[in-house]
């Protein structure tokens, strides 16, 4: 969700964000284990397309199962996917765990921002290699 | 209409989608059982009963966050409604006993 954010405007890519920013990105640290899976509207890029975000935790071929079921749907507008998995970083993955999973959001949301703000940059690559 | 049935192992979704099809098109078990159809993180075509397709997709690590990626599509491109089965190791024996 932090790239779609940096890809839609929400976040300054110039600038590596404060904790306050990131928690005002929509679905930040907030996803609870029942949303993974679940393709949520982030917002509109400014060429008009929706923007999604979805958490597949270790679901493995997960752009061939949306292009395979797109096809057998006869759908011929197939979606970017945009993995963003290679930006995320071991602080993010425990903080993350701690937060949601265990709902210690005391210990494991700082964890999460720190990471997140570490990691920001990798971030920026993959928003930037879609526009 | 479309049925998906989705578990851990492509063998017992694979037979699963194979009993209801035989049971609907009055077929042998063993014409919709097939090697070189169990295959993981893959959406397999297993046949047709009427106008019912029917699918199956095994992925063995959160194979349960299936439904939600394809409901989402379904959503967002506004796409008929898919029938959702998941194929565990009970439901299986369930299913070959009733046969």
């Amino acid at each position: 969700m932090v790239t779609a954010a940096i890809h839609l405007g929400l976040l300054n890519r110039n600038v590596t964000p404060t904790a306050a920013e990131l928690m005002l990105v929509p679905f930040y640290d907030r996803q609870e284990q029942q949303d993974h899976g679940k393709m949520r509207l982030m917002g509109q890029d400014n060429q008009g397309n929706d923007v999604y975000i979805i958490g597949k935790r270790s679901l493995s071929g997960f752009e061939n199962l949306v292009n395979n079921f797109l096809t057998i749907s006869e759908v011929n507008d197939k979606p970017l996917l945009v993995n963003t998995l290679s930006g995320v970083n071991f602080a993010m993955r425990i903080g993350g765990f701690l937060s949601r999973r265990l709902k210690l959001t005391f210990i494991g949301r700082p964890l999460v921002i720190w990471g997140t703000r570490k990691a920001f940059t990798n971030f920026v690559k993959i928003a930037h290699k879609i526009s | 209409m479309i049925t998906i049935f989705y578990g851990k192992n492509s063998l017992h979704c694979q037979v699963a989608a194979a009993l209801l099809l035989s049971s609907r098109t009055g077929k042998n078990v063993r014409e919709y059982v097939h090697l070189n159809g169990l295959k993981y993180n893959e959406l397999v075509y297993g046949g047709a009963a009427s106008k019912n397709k029917v699918y199956y997709f095994s992925a063995q690590q959160d194979h349960q966050i299936f439904p939600n990626v394809i409901k989402s599509l379904e959503e967002i491109f506004g796409l008929e409604k898919c029938e959702f089965i998941e194929v565990a190791g009970p439901v299986f024996i369930l299913m070959c006993s009733s046969e």
